[in-house]
């Protein structure tokens, strides 16, 4: 055990290591994707240049929907199938996922899953007082 | 899993980056997708497998880590739980950054998914400037580009200093 002591020894000095400095981007990634809500992602872009390069690749979203208040769409085949309360969630993408929006807060759903290319997984919490007669069909 | 009894009772032995020797029951090795890919090709149990990126102390969590998980039956998932949660309370941040990296490069997904979902609930709930603090991680941008980051992200900011 003197070797573990030793090293140990020397990691301490070394007080100051930047702890992400030694994760592979594919580990800061997974992370990432454990942030249970996307507004303390988002916050993660002003951390440093790295987390912001990063997190556009980051495969598995996580919002709640609560103080959110424009609309989302999701339109199959050219037919409104539904509309959901997303609000800022149009802001985040267009913002942080570089993509290419209509000046519209409605967004076609297939122009977001088609430029979410590394996003795999989008949990979306409603609220529990969510009010449904604002939502049209 | 349907691997005989004679087979549960093989030991290898795995050698951390500062030397030291740890002898492993092959079925708590199993939990590591790396070591089971090694067994699963012509490598002997016999050997010393070395594992030059994970230190003594860090090597003894996994196994530890391991060990619970390939012993206990699938009905105690709770019992698992709740290990899973000791099992990284009051752990320092290198130890937690040394676990990640080692679950990483073991593939071990549950000690992986454990122990990142730990650190993302250390970046949960604060200001970024702690953050850094936490991680000792340098604010690389300059005062004008930290200012146009956070504007791009004003959304997310609301109600923060």
């Amino acid at each position: 055990m003197r070797n573990v002591h030793q090293t140990l020894g020397e990691e301490e000095e070394a007080g100051a290591e930047n702890w992400f400095q030694r994760l592979p981007d594919v580990v800061v990634l997974h992370i990432f994707g454990k942030l249970s809500d996307v507004k303390w992602l988002c916050r993660c872009f002003v951390v440093t240049k790295r987390f912001s390069s990063l997190i556009p690749l980051v495969q598995t979203v996580s919002f709640v929907t609560k103080t959110w208040n424009s609309v989302f769409s999701i339109e199959e085949d050219g037919d409104l199938q539904g509309t959901i309360f997303l609000g800022k969630f149009s802001e985040f993408l267009t913002n942080n996922f570089r993509l290419a929006f209509l000046p519209s807060p409605r967004l076609n759903f297939h122009d977001v899953v088609f430029h979410l290319k590394q996003i795999e997984s989008l949990n979306i919490e409603f609220p529990s007082h969510f009010n449904a007669d604002n939502d049209s069909y | 899993m349907a691997s005989s009894i004679e087979n549960n009772n093989e030991k290898l032995t795995l050698k951390s980056s500062d030397g030291e020797e740890f002898l492993v029951e092959k079925h708590v090795a199993l939990q590591s997708t790396l070591l089971q890919n090694m067994l699963d090709s012509d490598c002997s149990s016999a050997d010393v497998i070395p594992l030059p990126k994970i230190d003594a102390r860090t090597l003894a969590l996994v196994l530890g880590y391991c060990k619970k998980h390939a012993d206990a039956s699938s009905s105690k998932q709770g019992e698992l739980n709740s290990f899973d949660s000791e099992f990284l309370k009051d752990m320092d941040m290198g130890a937690l950054f040394n676990l990640v990296l080692a679950a990483n490069f073991m593939e071990i997904k549950g000690l992986l998914d454990i122990a990142a979902q730990k650190i993302a609930d250390t970046i949960k709930d604060k200001p970024h400037q702690e953050v850094r603090e936490i991680f000792h991680v340098e604010n690389d941008y300059t005062p004008e580009e930290e200012a146009a980051v956070r504007e791009e992200n004003r959304w997310a900011f609301e109600g923060f200093p």
